[in-house]
This record gives structure tokens, sequence and C-alpha cells, in this order.
């Protein structure tokens, strides 16, 4: 209902179209999960229409749309990747999206891929740790179906995943709740009771044995 | 917090790590290159792609206006895009007309690739009747597919 008023607000359905009105309940839609929503609160921060043109911002909402399996949300993440545009620049990650777009019918996806870098050369150097974006530290999560986790990354020494980890800080001692492993820099998770958790996320070089882990995130549902 | 264990989850994740694993024409306009920092401009009201004479094939430095064009368009807005194409005032009218439409067709593929529904479209074939730059026919600026959308 929520998303429909956003629409009609967004098309001037019932009056003059208002898009700073429509990106705040679009917002407000997106917070609680929906997919569709986050995708249009990213699309309007990618393009400054409605509200101030943010590409951080809009590389989040497009992570979370795209976890949730829309296509358009990963093509246009993985251009964000490839450009270095709001994130950092790793063709990794642009082609861990615009893959995944391409598996879900982005037939664009697949020429954008070959115009990446090659993947990069083994090489010495050590892999960085990714950076957590949501949920953000001490945050109060409204409880959803299933909980989304959201990350940077830089590029990387060698080809990379990444594996996040959810605790429970309620249990003596912490244990983990939900594990997870990807190629790319969003998850949707299972859906979590109330409570105290924290969760954070390693970068793992499989080619150079080497792994590196974000800083504990703790959060509350 | 719980110290890591290389053996609880590192390993595993590294064994299945390892199984997972045009330059422009001097006649045509250069493509606009949409803004790619925080001081980009707001959304633009229409966006042109150029051709080559003759050609409806979307030039590979264009194909970044594509994505952001498609990069503009929520699930809901806008209703209708509509694709123009257009050429020259040279060649006959008839080829114009059958050229404009190659060039307009060509653009609703590139951005129906991009995840844009098909149904979303009004598509225009103009010919040489709506130039660009009508004070010179042979402008390379008329030989263009005009996206717009409302």
């Amino acid at each position: 209902m929520l998303f429909a008023d956003a629409v009609a607000v967004d098309l001037g359905t019932h009056g003059r179209p208002d898009a700073e009105r429509a990106f705040a309940l679009y917002s407000q839609a997106a917070a609680l999960g929906l997919a569709p929503a986050q995708l249009n609160t990213a699309v309007m921060l990618d393009s400054g229409r409605g509200t101030r043109h943010d590409p951080a911002r809009a590389a989040t909402y497009y992570a979370l749309a795209a976890s949730q399996g829309i296509a358009r949300a990963a093509y246009d993440l993985g251009q964000l990747y490839a450009d270095g545009e709001g994130v950092p620049a790793n063709p990794g990650l642009a082609r861990a999206w615009l893959g995944y777009a391409a598996a879900r019918g982005i037939s664009a996806a697949a020429s954008r891929i070959s115009s990446l870098p090659a993947p990069p050369a083994e090489a010495g150097a050590a892999p960085s740790a990714p950076t957590p974006v949501l949920p953000v530290a001490d945050a109060t999560v409204a409880r959803q179906d299933a909980l989304q986790f959201v990350w940077t990354a830089a590029a990387q020494p060698a080809p990379a995943r990444f594996y996040l980890q959810v605790a429970s800080l309620d249990t003596a001692p912490p244990h983990d709740v939900f594990t997870a492993q990807t190629d790319l820099s969003a998850v949707k998770g299972a859906a979590l009771p109330h409570g105290r958790y924290a969760w954070r996320v390693f970068t793992v070089c499989q080619s150079l044995a080497r792994y590196a882990a974000s800083p504990w995130v703790p959060f509350s549902l | 917090m719980r110290p890591i264990h290389l053996a609880s989850f590192l390993l595993p994740a590294l064994l299945a790590a390892a199984s997972a694993q045009a330059a422009p024409s001097a006649a045509t306009p250069p493509a606009a290159a949409p803004g790619a920092s925080d001081a980009k401009p707001a959304a633009p009201d229409a966006i042109d792609i150029y051709f080559e004479v003759g050609s409806a094939r979307i030039r590979s430095e264009d194909l970044a206006q594509l994505d952001h064009a498609a990069r503009l368009y929520r699930d809901g807005k806008p209703i209708l895009m509509t694709v123009a194409g257009g050429t020259d005032g040279s060649g006959s009218p008839q080829g114009n007309l059958r050229l404009s439409q190659a060039r307009a067709d060509a653009v609703f593929h590139g951005l129906v690739a991009r995840g844009i529904p098909a149904d979303r479209f009004q598509i225009l074939a103009k010919g040489a009747t709506d130039p660009a730059v009508p004070d010179n026919a042979q402008d390379a600026r008329n030989r263009r597919a005009e996206i717009t959308w409302k």
C-alpha cells in the first residue's frame, strides 16, 4: 500500500507529481524491505530526482534490491563498481553483480562484463577487509522476513569471495546464527528472532590462502 | 567475541571459492558522458544517441548513454519512454524514413536489453523531418535518436 501510494505521488495520479514526497515514501517502504521501493529509492538517489544525487547511498539501495532478485538493480550496481562511483572501483564485484544481472535476463550485462579489466594476477599483496554498510553499528533494525546485509570492498589482489558471519550476543559464549558465502556484496539472510546480534564479513582470497575480516558490527532486532 | 578458527569456516570457504571460480568519428558528435561525481547535474530531460553517416549501429562509446537512460527508469515511472529516430538531410525521404526507424529500433532494443519493459516505449521514425539543427540539414547532430520520457 505504501509503495502504491508512493507511485501515485510520483506519477501525480491524484494531483501534481511530487518527486520529493515520492522519494520519502519510497524510502519508508524500502526500510520495510520492499524490493521495488529499494530500487526506486536507489534510482532517485542515482539520478538526483526528488533528492540530492548520492551515489554511495544509491549503491546501498541497489544492493538491497539486487539481493532480493531485482536484476536491473544488480546491473546498475555493477556499473557503479565498474566505474568506482559511490563505491570503490572493484572489477571483481562489478563482474559478480553484472553476472548476476545477466543470469536474470539483463542481456546488456554480458557485453559490459567483457569490457571489464581482466581478473587480477596472483600477487603477494594481502586482501583488504570489506567495509560493513548495513545494518549500521548499534542500529535497532525493524524486524523483517529476512534481514539484509550490505558491504563494500576495494579491488583485491586476487579473485575474492566474501564470508558473512552473524552471531547472537544473547548467549554465552556468542554463537553463529547465520553464515553465508558469496561473490556479491549483499546477502538476504534468514529471519531472526528479537535479540542482540553482531555481524562481520571477510574477504577470502582462496588462491592466496589469505583472508581479512571487517570489525564486528553490533545491532539489535 | 568468539575467536575465528580456520577449521570452522575459512577452509570450507576457501575450498568453495576454489570450485567457483572505438574511437568516435570526427564527423559525429561525441557521446555526452554522464556525470560521475557528486557534482552530477540533475537528471536530464532528454538523451541523444548519435550515429555515423548511413548507420544505425550504436557506437561503443554511446553504450554508456543507454546505461544512463536506463538508470533514470524507476519501477512505475516514467510511464512512457519515447525513442524518436532521425537523419540528416542527405538521401531520399524513403531511405531516411527507413534509416530513422532502424536507429530508433536500435536504441529501443538497447534499452530493453537493460531491463526497461518493452511495453513502456513509443517508437517514432521521423526521417529528416525534425532535425536537431534546422539551419543545417547536413549537420551531424541530426543523425540521432532522441530518448524522452514522461
